[in-house]
């Protein structure tokens, strides 16, 4: 972890988080003083260097919080007088966010599945089977002959014949497991089986909704979460809505010589699991893809374009860092 | 007439592939893989083989290179690049 540190009229400190860092190169290309390089981002994602991200000149840094106003992945933490800049109404607040809606929410698990940084969880809780079931067995221990036919039988496993005594046995249905599909009362050969269905005992019997329903938590973890969008593209019942931090489109130059398989450097750095190598090239889904630049950095053919047009930025009260802030969106490719 | 010409610069192309490496080692500024920053990181970024180990030095296995580049641009050392 890189840090800078320095006290004045007030203590200020820079400190870089490797662990939410992409490698993107934005805190990079704005610094005004140019202290601030990036690491070999290509050889730290696929792990085959131990080094962090970022290097920060402490000599040369001038402690003014733009790389951290602009770092779209939260990875550069600036404190004055122990505050974060995030915190106070002087610096730029990003509006870039990512909620699910609990309300909508079904619990499918879909998001956590589809999230690449691991950032949901689904917390869920199943109705009970037994309410699900249209019906009930019992059985008529008098009648039953304890034959075991109906234990053999079953599909679901759910009936046991148990030993109670000598020479007694008893017969249990697992009510938990019983599907009521009736397989054993038609296979008993002493017709000890009674069933009782549910819906035609009770002729006002109601499906109550709740009753059937899934009840859960989803929670979204914003400090792991790089508001990808991926969670909005796959939910069902549109629950997740995310507004990502730049705006604008990637494009691909079909001319160049995409080297897929051999390299797949885009795919390695990306943070938001938008590429994907199809017949030996690069394929982006814009989606999904939060227009940092990782991948058009690393790529050796220089194949990716990214044009940003608007940075979901606001506040930015500092005329000269806002001239700066401009060239992430003047379509440079940077 | 067409189709000879074709087949002529083809065969040319094969021809220089199989004669000039691909990409070029300058062994000056490479610090083969002890003194390198990344222990042989060209070895380990080339996927294809292309890049190998030899004796503690890197050698080419120039029929095993895609020209993807990332060699060149991984480079501590900048000590690789083509012809």
């Amino acid at each position: 972890m890189s840090s800078v540190e320095r006290d004045g009229d007030e203590s200020r400190s820079l400190k870089h988080i490797n662990e939410k860092c992409v490698g993107c190169g934005i805190c990079a290309s704005i610094c005004p003083t140019k202290s601030i390089n990036n690491g070999p981002v290509l050889p730290i994602a696929r792990g085959l260097v131990d080094m962090d991200y970022v290097n920060i000149n402490k000599n040369s840094c001038c402690l003014c919080g733009l790389c951290a106003a602009a770092c779209p992945f939260d990875a550069l933490k600036f404190e004055i007088d122990g505050e974060d800049i995030k915190e106070m109404d002087e610096y730029p607040k990003w509006i870039k966010d990512a909620a699910i809606d609990s309300e909508a929410c079904i619990y499918c698990k879909a998001c956590e599945t589809a999230c690449p940084q691991d950032a949901i969880r689904v917390q869920r809780t199943l109705p009970k089977r037994e309410d699900l079931v249209i019906g009930e067995i019992d059985v008529d221990q008098d009648k039953c002959i304890s034959c075991k036919i109906c234990e053999e039988i079953c599909p679901g496993d759910a009936i046991t014949v148990q030993k109670t005594g000598r020479n007694e046995y008893e017969t249990v249905v697992d009510e938990d497991k019983c599907v009521y599909c009736l397989v054993c009362k038609r296979a008993c050969p002493t017709d000890a089986i009674k069933a009782v269905c549910s819906s035609c005992a009770y002729q006002d019997y109601k499906f109550d909704a709740e009753t059937f329903k899934t009840h859960g938590d989803t929670i979204l973890n914003p400090d792991s979460c790089v508001n990808c969008g991926w969670c909005q593209e796959i939910c069902p019942v549109d629950a997740a809505v995310v507004t990502k931090p730049f705006e604008g489109e990637i494009s691909f130059d079909e001319e160049a010589e995409c080297k897929g398989d051999s390299c797949h450097a885009c795919q390695d750095v990306c943070p938001c699991n938008a590429i994907e190598i199809v017949d030996g090239k690069s394929v982006i889904d814009p989606k999904v893809c939060v227009l940092c630049g990782a991948c058009a950095n690393v790529c050796p053919q220089k194949c990716i374009q990214i044009n940003r047009t608007k940075i979901n930025l606001e506040n930015v009260r500092s005329k000269s860092w806002n001239n700066i802030l401009s060239s992430l969106t003047s379509g440079t490719g940077k | 007439m067409f189709i000879c010409t074709y087949r002529i610069s083809d065969n040319i192309i094969i021809k220089i592939r199989g004669e000039i490496m691909p990409v070029t080692i300058d062994t000056d500024k490479c610090g083969k893989i002890q003194n390198c920053p990344g222990e042989g990181l060209c070895i380990k970024i080339c996927e294809k083989g292309a890049l190998v180990e030899e004796d503690g030095d890197v050698a080419l296995v120039p029929e095993n290179c895609d020209d993807c580049d990332l060699c060149i641009q991984n480079c501590p050392n900048q000590a690789i690049s083509k012809v």
